[in-house]
């Protein structure tokens, strides 16, 4: 790919990364590593995206805090050019030049763009049979990592632990109703830790999920899995669950199938937690007027899944779960690959 | 030549006399293996009114609609034109016909044939012209001309159907396609045969007289006469032979469809006769293709109706009834006003396990008298936000009710119908029905429009008025039982299907609209299918989306700030496609009330005493 003819010095190219969750972070200290300059944007003021909202990561319950830390203290020892607290919208792109848009403002010009702009968490309240943002006591796994990390107090009820709880595997994946059939991954292995998590703070509560399959696929995943079956005592109940509501005492029933003894089931419990998927961003930037959405998913369409992250137009790429659901460490080796990418083409165009 | 017109025959004649005698017989035997086919119910009331009022009635609606085409000129007025000049004109052709031949032949009863061929027997020579315009010979010619502009707009629809107004127009059978280019040739060769006669004979008017003169002017007509009637006759023969087996079965079959429904006789699995005349009835004229929302969205799938009653007709292999979300849109706009949706039932009736249905209907009240109970459905269940806002709605009315399915158990019975489970839903109909009666309840309110549609139409409930909850809170809203505040944001207003057309509720959630928003951003256009219908068990979700999000964006082209609707399945099916909130009625109006502080017991008695007159509804 390199050719003899040309030489090229690393800090003759800027490139921006949009984005500072583990791709971006990885991508912008890899890229400055390589030696370019590099223009770092994200819509938050503080770099972590949702790194920052997370307690114990899944398999090894490392604390997110510490994962995060460990990344922006290398991001702090490099030379990177923070531009925080800006939102990208859109890219126009022509001649190998990118430039960057805030809506309607020019905020920055560059050579390349890794795009990380990360996912969001499935609206709940979609699937309103399970009540969320209707009674009290249906949250997410997003909610619940919140409570977790600032004080699973909250998940008392006049100070007296909870009896029971149950987790919802699959809201708003492989959900055909609500148009979202790709699975999510990752939200089986946090519903596990989860449900771990819960039994160690609370060892009275009973602890129910509820899944259509458990999809344990990364390192240590079916471990925890077969832990929490068998440490921690959790029921794995096979079968969607089909409504949830609330009794007199704000309690919430929910009605399930087990597919396993093929009966009709109903459980009440103190706290119902929602499994959400991930979808794309509300954030996507746009490139050249062009959404480069997958139209049967919607995350980033990748011009080449096999060679690497280009997004629409040379010299943009996509890092991370901005192009479909993944994990922290892929993430993070999908921001690292991006700015190898972003490199190569840079030096041979 | 007056010899001629008192012993009028032409070997060619015999041609027609063939084809009109066997469309005739076949034709006769058709309608008494409809009326052997009747229930015996519907025998009787075939036999009781067939002396009435009902049979003049059924014939001028017959002259309005097999003649006139009034409801497809409703629909499209070049669409209904070309229907009308072809059936009223061939018919004023055979009526002026038949009085002329009867006028100069001095005879009343001939051969059909005297009068369809007249012009060759007699092309007007014998009589003075004076006497002759602009009498019969210019009214035929009239008439054919009127033929014969529905016919070019006919040809033109079948090439460009936008030309008049329809998107789409019908695919047809290799034998239509036949039976259509027979029907097509008879007026042209029609006119060149009464041209050619009344060029030898130097007779006829405006259209034949002077395309006659032209042809006599050009060349030595007499020897193509003959061939010409010849090849008329032809036509005619192929056309009649055709017709029982074709779309054309329907110019007799509507006009008896329009006696049988006078007579009360409605589609029922216990008539297949009527059934099988129904689907005879249907023209094809194609006006159910453009409003099928699944038009767009399942473009290479014949589903609309017209095909699904070809497929039943002609007992084509298809499983086309099963994909319809029975939206009733088709049936709203059929011109020949057939029972679509019925039709789509009872040809779902052969699902396996429609023999089997054990649901059961009710909960069980433990013997209680309630006067009002609500009646949330299972969809609703679905949606609990309804429940929890129809749950502040009676406490702050101060009402005493009972939620009867509390539990989530029990059906109307309505999903059963609609998948062909007849028998099903009749055996939960009846559960509940008896208990809803001996639940002593002056009042049934639910949040569910197709169980409305059900207890409306299906339930027998004496002494028990039923409610879209809609319509009761618009009641607690007159009648002051409940205050609202109007919202300043702008709101558009869904109109579901089973509420809008199917049980007639349009006026009430629109009342209730203009009660609760400052703005009103309701379209105008006829209540749109959400694409989550009951009605549809054989669509792909993938086909339901793309129907939910046409929808979506029909409805809101007002740009509303809020959707609302009230149907617990409506409000699903937007809310994946939707940008802006999706509220049910009983939501919308939670927002806006103005609370009352928790009602001391005095104020709730004073309250309840004030309960709404049931027979004031």
């Amino acid at each position: 790919m390199l050719t003899e003819k040309k030489h090229t010095e690393p800090n003759q190219f800027r490139i921006a990364v949009i984005g500072s969750g583990p791709a971006g972070i990885s991508a912008a200290i890899s890229a400055a590593a390589i030696g370019m300059e590099v223009d770092w944007y994200d819509k938050e003021s503080r770099p972590g995206g949702k790194l920052n909202d997370y307690h114990q990561l899944f398999p090894d319950r490392e604390f997110a805090d510490l994962v995060l830390d460990d990344f922006t203290g290398k991001a702090d020892s490099i030379r990177i050019k923070k531009h925080f607290g800006t939102t990208i919208t859109r890219i126009e792109s022509a001649n190998g030049q990118n430039v960057l848009y805030s809506n309607t403002e020019v905020v920055g010009r560059c050579d390349s763009v890794i795009v990380a702009t990360g996912f969001d968490f499935f609206d709940a309240r979609i699937k309103e049979e399970f009540g969320y943002g209707i009674y009290d006591h249906v949250i997410t796994s997003p909610d619940l990592e919140k409570i977790l990390k600032t004080g699973h107090d909250q998940l008392k009820k006049g100070g007296i632990a909870p009896e029971s709880m149950a987790f919802v595997h699959c809201v708003g994946s492989r959900d055909q109703q609500i148009g979202i059939n790709y699975c999510s991954r990752l939200c089986c292995i946090t519903g596990i830790k989860q449900a771990i998590e819960i039994r160690e703070l609370f060892p009275s509560c009973k602890v129910y999920n509820f899944y259509i399959d458990i999809r344990a696929f990364g390192s240590g995943y079916e471990e925890l899995y077969r832990q929490a079956q068998e440490k921690y005592n959790i029921h794995f109940i096979r079968g969607r669950v089909s409504e949830a509501s609330e009794n007199q005492q704000n309690r919430i029933v929910v009605k399930a199938e087990d597919t396993l003894m093929a009966r009709p089931l109903k459980v009440t419990v103190d706290w119902l937690v929602l499994l959400v998927g991930m979808v794309p961003s509300c954030t996507q930037v746009s490139v050249n007027q062009a959404q480069c959405s997958d139209p049967e998913t919607g995350f980033y369409q990748l011009q080449n899944p096999f060679a690497g992250s280009g997004l629409e137009k040379p010299g943009i790429f996509s890092a991370g779960a901005c192009g479909g659901p993944m994990s922290i460490p892929e993430a993070a080796a999908s921001g690292r690959s991006a700015a190898i990418e972003a490199w190569q083409y840079l030096t041979s165009r | 030549m007056l010899q001629k017109v008192f012993h009028p025959f032409d070997p060619f004649v015999l041609l027609f006399t063939i084809g009109f005698t066997f469309m005739g017989i076949y034709f006769l035997y058709k309608v008494i293996r409809w009326i052997e086919k009747l229930s015996e119910e519907d025998k009787e009331l075939l036999i009781n009114n067939i002396f009435t009022v009902k049979t003049w009635q059924a014939l001028g609606e017959t002259i309005q609609e097999s003649l006139l085409h009034k409801r497809i000129f409703g629909v499209n007025r070049r669409l209904g034109f070309m229907h009308m000049s072809l059936a009223f004109g061939w018919f004023m052709l055979i009526l002026i016909g038949n009085i002329e031949s009867i006028y100069y032949s001095g005879r009343f009863f001939k051969p059909i044939f005297v009068s369809v061929f007249w012009r060759f027997f007699d092309p007007g020579a014998s009589f003075p012209k004076a006497v002759y315009l602009p009498g019969f010979a210019f009214w035929m010619d009239f008439f054919l001309l009127l033929v014969i502009s529905g016919l070019t707009l006919a040809i033109i629809k079948r090439f460009r159907s936008q030309w008049l107004g329809l998107k789409r127009t019908t695919r047809q059978r290799p034998v239509d396609r036949f039976a259509l280019t027979a029907l097509w040739l008879i007026f042209p060769i029609r006119l060149l045969a009464e041209s050619a006669t009344c060029g030898v004979n130097g007779t006829g008017s405006f259209l034949t007289g002077t395309l006659g003169h032209l042809m006599a002017s050009s060349l030595s007509l007499e020897p193509f006469v003959l061939p010409i009637w010849w090849s008329y006759s032809f036509v005619l023969m192929v056309f009649f032979l055709c017709l029982p087996f074709t779309r054309y079965a329907h110019i007799p079959s509507e006009a008896v469809l329009i006696f049988f429904r006078k007579y009360g006789i409605r589609v029922s699995k216990e008539s297949p006769g009527f059934t099988d005349l129904s689907l005879h009835a249907c023209s094809s004229c194609g006006v159910c293709i453009d409003v099928c929302q699944l038009a767009d969205s399942l473009p290479d799938r014949r589903i609309q109706s017209n095909y699904f009653i070809k497929a039943l007709r002609y007992k084509e292999p298809s499983n086309v009834q099963w994909d319809c979300l029975q939206c009733g849109r088709c049936e709203k706009i059929c011109p020949v006003e057939l029972e679509i949706m019925p039709l789509r039932q009872i040809s779902r009736k052969d699902m396996e396990i429609g023999s089997k249905a054990t649901i059961s209907g009710h909960n069980g009240r433990n013997g209680q008298k309630h006067r009002i109970l609500y009646f949330a459905g299972c969809m609703t269940h679905l949606t609990p936000s309804v429940i929890r806002s129809m749950t502040t709605i009676f406490e702050q009315s101060g009402s005493s009710w009972y939620f009867y399915d509390s539990d989530g158990k029990s059906c109307c019975g309505r999903p059963l119908k609609l998948a062909g489970q007849i028998e099903g839903a009749t055996s939960v109909r009846e559960q509940l029905e008896a208990d809803f009666l001996a639940s002593g309840a002056e009042l049934l309110v639910t949040s569910c429009p197709i169980c409305y549609r059900m207890f409306k139409e299906d339930f027998v409930l004496p002494g028990i008025t039923v409610l879209h909850h809609t319509q009761y809170i618009l009641e607690l809203i007159e009648w002051n039982r409940i205050k609202v505040n109007p919202s300043m944001l702008k709101g558009a207003y869904h109109e579901p299907c089973e509420l809008g057309r199917g049980s007639g509720v349009t006026s009430e959630p629109r009342k209730l609209m203009s009660k609760l928003y400052q703005s009103d951003a309701t379209p105008l256009i006829d209540g749109l299918c959400c694409g989550g219908s009951l009605g549809g068990p054989g669509l792909a979700l993938a086909t339901r989306r793309a129907v939910a999000r046409s929808a979506f964006n029909d409805i809101t082209l007002g740009k509303p700030d809020v959707l609302v609707t009230a149907c617990p399945l409506c409000k699903k099916s937007f809310a994946p496609v939707s940008d802006i909130p999706v509220l049910d009625f009983s939501e919308a109006v939670v927002r806006s009330l103005i609370l009352e502080p928790t009602q001391p017991e005095s104020h709730r008695a004073l309250k309840s005493s004030r309960e709404i007159p049931v027979t004031a509804l």
